[in-house]
C-alpha cells in the first residue's frame, strides 16, 4: 500500500477508500475494532486509529480499544458513548453486505474502478488477498492508460 | 529317379519362392515397427501437449478473479485518500485482525 499511495494516491491519480469488512466468524473483536475507528473518525483521527490498530492486531478487547483512543489524544468519554451506542454498526453491516454483493468474502481485497456521479465508484478489477505490488500496478495502469488519449 | 526329383524341385521351388518371401515379410514388419514407433512418438507429442494445456486450464482457473466483471460501490461517507475528484479509485475491504 505504501508504493500506491506514492506513485498513485499523492499524484491524485488515484482515490483510495477504505470499508470495513470484519470476519466475525474468524475474529470475534473484529467488529468492534471497525467501530473504534469510525469512532475515532468522528473525532478526525480514523487514519490514526486505524493504522495503530493494523499494527497492533492481538490485543483488541474493548479495554484496549479505549487506551488506544487515549493513546491518539481523543476524548475518552465521547469515544466510549459512540461505542456504547454502536453508532457505527449499521453502516459497516452495509460494507460488510456490499462486500458480500460484489463476491468478496475474504480479506484484504481491492476493488479498482473508475469514479462515478452520486458518490459511486464503477469497479471493474478485483485483486484478492496480499498481492504483490506489480499485481496493483498493472491492474492500475492497464485502467490509467485509455485515459491518456 | 524321376520320381524322386520330382518333391526335391517342388522343394527347391518352394525355397526358392518363400525365401524372397520370407524376406519380404521381415521388412514388412520393419516398417509396421518403424510405423508403431513413430505413432508412439507422435501419441506422446500429444500427451505431452494435452498435460500442457491441462496446466493451462488448471492455472487460469487458480487465477479466478479474473472472472469478476464490474460492481457499482457506493462510497458516499467512505474514509478516502488522495483528491475526491480522482478518476480511479482503490476500494480495500479488510479487517483488523
Amino acid at each position: 500500500m505504501p508504493g500506491i499511495e506514492k506513485e498513485y494516491v499523492n499524484t491524485g491519480k488515484l482515490k483510495y477508500i477504505f470499508k470495513d469488512l470484519p470476519l466475525e466468524s474468524i475474529h470475534k473483536n473484529a467488529f468492534r475494532a471497525a467501530e473504534a475507528v469510525s469512532c475515532a473518525g468522528d473525532q478526525g483521527k480514523f487514519w490514526e486509529m486505524h493504522d495503530r490498530l493494523f499494527e497492533n492486531q492481538n490485543a483488541i478487547v474493548t479495554e484496549n480499544l479505549i487506551k488506544h483512543a487515549e493513546g491518539l489524544g481523543l476524548e475518552a468519554s465521547k469515544f466510549k458513548t459512540c461505542l456504547e451506542k454502536g453508532e457505527y454498526i449499521e453502516k459497516i453491516r452495509k460494507d460488510v453486505s456490499e462486500a458480500h454483493k460484489a463476491g468478496i468474502t475474504g480479506t484484504p481485497a481491492f476493488l479498482i474502478g473508475f469514479t462515478a456521479p452520486g458518490g459511486k465508484v464503477r469497479a471493474v478489477k478485483m485483486i484478492k488477498g496480499s498481492q504483490p505490488y506489480a499485481v496493483f500496478k498493472n491492474a492500475i495502469d492497464s485502467l490509467l492508460a485509455p485515459q491518456k488519449e | 529317379m524321376k520320381k524322386i526329383l520330382m518333391p526335391a524341385g517342388l522343394i527347391l521351388y518352394i525355397l526358392l519362392t518363400v525365401q524372397p518371401g520370407f524376406s519380404h515379410t521381415t521388412d514388412e514388419i520393419k516398417v509396421i515397427k518403424d510405423d508403431i514407433k513413430s505413432l508412439r512418438e507422435g501419441q506422446k507429442a500429444i500427451q505431452k501437449e494435452l498435460q500442457e494445456l491441462r496446466d493451462l486450464l488448471k492455472s487460469k482457473q487458480a487465477a479466478r478473479p479474473a472472472e469478476f466483471k464490474e460492481a457499482i460501490i457506493n462510497i458516499e461517507g467512505a474514509h478516502f485518500k488522495g483528491d475526491k475528484n480522482a478518476k480511479l479509485a482503490i476500494i480495500e475491504f479488510s479487517d483488523y485482525q
